[in-house]
């Protein structure tokens, strides 16, 4: 890399005021961004009498786990109080199978839709583009009486199949758009090979695929996990998911507003985004520019 | 190693006729190429030969079996492609016995056809490489063993040189040559490159237009071109194509008669080597005189044979060990391929002579070679 500072001739006054304003508009930004979740934290650490006394914006004076005890297993949310932890092993339940269901039908589709192509490829593809325009709304009672018929209305199975069925187009549209720079060639030398459709899919495309998996992975959690129609149209009491529950807790109050619960619970509640996005977050960034896949 | 016969094959792609009727017959051992210019259809011949395309009417015959049905994996051939279509996650080892495993080989089996052919090929110290860590030289290679290590019945290649530079292009077309001649398998073989026509090819099928215009022995091919596109393919320099008008000398002899278009009085008369071909229904037509520049010497001087002229020389283009040199004759720019010692520089006046036995014939309408001698 080039290294500016060796360069011949001398820094101007003008230069280092530069360098100054730009370090302290990035630190300004920086502070206010992280502003919020300093509050949330802090807020969450300290006993409640002593956020009633002072500012909600202060260090804490003496450092509790009371709040997060009582958020993960003993707040209420409605007339059960249980804490958010029931509804965060039930999300959990819910979305991991989603997640993978989805991914991997996405992996399949996109696959056939670019590597075998049959007659109306074209055309289904366009179809299932626009399942990712269709608003939410717009397939909430449809949905609530497909459910109702299979029986599994307010249940993890319903609500993953809704979360899944409207995955598919997202992840289907995310393979197929990285798998069309995959070169037609491979498959025919596969073929050739003697490796069949799901033979090649494995020996060959999957191998090929791990940063659209992790960019659809990442996509598909975060927005299940982060869901709240659905949860709420689908589901009621223990069946919800935790952002419901989580709205549905800080709402309940019993004289009160427990701001140190309230708080335990949202960092609670986004723990598993924040968890995936850091896990795979290079692999995001890297997925979502990478290109051609070099032979 | 095996037959090929291609009956009459058809082809549409996308409401247009991409192949009209093609037919190619191979005996065990042949090295046909399919030789073209791009879009003309070859690889969808090619496609159409392995599997991975559909025929819609006509018959592929692989030694005694008619594989119109028959799925790729099933045909018992290997194909290299342009692009070489290695797998990228896979090392150089199991690109190469890929197929044998998906066909239930064995370990032992497949470590011992993966040493055979890496040490036919060359690269037994690539072997644990991915693609991506290979020259495109190695690459070329390992698509050859990967191709090699079946032992099939049938070699497709689809270009599988165009992606080399000219001095490796050179070295594996040799290299392919040898492996011919040492394992004698049967071979179809794509390329747009006339030299690597001429060079490696038992037979040469020249397309266009996704029908066959010549099919024969590649010298045939050189010497007696079918048509004006033939003739102009293959070659390099192309060959020249003077017009001329069909005469008869005061002696009864076939002449091509050349009219210099700033000296209309300057006829330049050459005498066909039509032997006892009647083409008296011609006479006074307007013809295409066809002339390789290797066709075109310099005339001994002061001598007067019926073929050689006087003309100015326009252009002088040295290339090592021939020089080419540019006149004009009958309106057109006709070059020449002298040794460079014949060479007299831009500007003077040279006598050439025409290698009469060498020339051919065209019909300017139908573009097709009007046979003489013989
Ligand atoms: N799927 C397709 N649909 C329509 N036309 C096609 C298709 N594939 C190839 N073609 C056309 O067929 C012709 C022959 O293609 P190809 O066999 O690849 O030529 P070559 O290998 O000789 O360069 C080209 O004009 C190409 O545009
Ligand atoms: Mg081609």
């Amino acid at each position: 890399m080039l290294d500016t500072s060796a360069l011949p001739g001398r820094r101007s006054i003008g230069q280092i005021i530069g360098r100054i304003t730009i370090y302290a508009m990035l630190l300004i930004f920086a502070t206010y961004y992280l502003m919020p979740l300093f509050v949330m934290l802090s807020t969450s650490l300290r006993p409640l009498a002593e956020i009633k006394s002072g500012s909600i914006i202060a260090l804490p004076r003496e450092i509790t786990f009371d709040a997060w005890v009582k958020a993960w297993g003993q707040a209420c949310i409605g007339t059960k109080c249980d804490g958010l932890s029931p509804h965060f092993w039930l999300t959990l339940k819910v979305v991991v199978p989603s997640v993978i269901v989805s991914t991997v039908l996405g992996m399949i589709n996109g696959y056939a839709l670019t590597k075998w192509r049959f007659k109306g490829a074209n055309l289904v593809f366009g179809l299932m583009l626009f399942g990712c325009f269709v608003p939410y709304q717009a397939i909430l009672l449809p949905m609530a009486q497909t459910l109702g018929t299979l029986g599994i209305s307010n249940t993890p199975l319903g609500l993953g199949l809704v979360f899944t069925l409207y995955g598919i187009p997202f992840t289907t549209l995310f393979f197929r758009n990285y798998y069309v720079s995959i070169p037609d060639d491979l498959i025919k030398a596969a073929t050739i090979d003697g490796a069949g459709f799901f033979a090649t899919l494995w020996y060959i495309i999957v191998p090929l695929s791990p940063p659209i998996i992790v960019v659809t992975v990442i996509w598909q959690f975060t927005g299940m996990w982060n869901d709240f129609l659905f949860g709420a149209a689908f589901s009621s009491g223990a069946g919800q998911p935790v952002i419901v529950a989580l709205n549905n807790l800080v709402n309940t109050t019993t004289g009160v507003k427990e701001y140190n619960v309230d708080f335990a619970a949202s960092i609670i509640a986004a723990i598993p985004t924040v968890f995936v996005y850091v896990v795979a977050g290079k692999y995001f960034i890297r997925g979502l520019t990478a290109g051609s896949v070099k032979g | 190693m095996a037959t090929l016969r291609i009956s009459d094959i058809r082809k549409k792609l996308g409401g247009n006729d991409i192949l009209n009727g093609i037919n190619v017959d191979l005996e065990d051992g042949d090295f046909l190429v399919l030789l073209g210019p791009s879009g003309c259809g070859k690889s969808t011949l090619l496609n159409m030969i392995a599997g991975l395309e559909t025929i819609d009417s006509g018959e592929v015959r692989i030694g005694d079996r008619v594989v119109n049905n028959v799925h790729p994996r099933d045909r018992d051939i290997a194909m290299v492609f342009q692009s070489y279509a290695l797998y990228p996650s896979m090392t150089v080892a199991k690109n190469i016995t890929f197929g044998l495993q998906r066909r239930g080989a064995s370990k032992a089996e497949q470590a011992a056809a993966l040493d055979h052919v890496a040490g036919l090929l060359q690269i037994k110290p690539l072997l644990n490489r991915r693609p991506a860590q290979l020259s495109g030289g190695q690459r070329q290679r390992v698509a050859m063993g990967r191709a090699l290590v079946r032992d099939p019945k049938l070699f497709l290649f689809d270009e599988p040189l165009s992606n080399l530079d000219a001095k490796l292009r050179g070295e594996m077309r040799t290299e392919i040559k040898r492996l011919h001649q040492r394992l004698g398998s049967t071979i179809v073989y794509v390329t747009h490159d006339q030299v690597e026509a001429m060079t490696l090819a038992s037979h040469v099928a020249v397309m266009k237009n996704g029908a066959i215009q010549q099919y024969g022995e590649p010298q045939q091919i050189y010497e007696r071109p079918a048509n004006m596109f033939v003739a102009g393919f293959i070659g390099a320099p192309a060959m020249n194509f003077v017009p001329c008008v069909l005469t008869q000398n005061e002696s009864g002899q076939y002449c091509a008669t050349i009219t210099q278009p700033d000296d209309l009085r300057t006829k330049i008369e050459l005498v066909l080597p039509t032997g006892n071909t009647d083409l008296s229904a011609r006479l006074g037509t307007d013809l295409i005189l066809g002339i390789r520049p290797e066709g075109i010497t310099r005339a001994p001087s002061g001598a007067d044979d019926t073929g050689s002229f006087d003309l100015v020389v326009d252009v002088v283009e040295p290339t090592g060990a021939d020089t080419m040199v540019v006149f004009n004759l009958g309106s057109k720019e006709v070059t020449a391929r002298l040794s460079p010692k014949d060479v007299v520089p831009a500007g003077q006046s040279m006598r050439f002579q025409f290698k009469m036995n060498e020339v051919s014939l065209f019909d300017p309408d139908t573009t097709n070679r009007i046979e003489m001698g013989e």
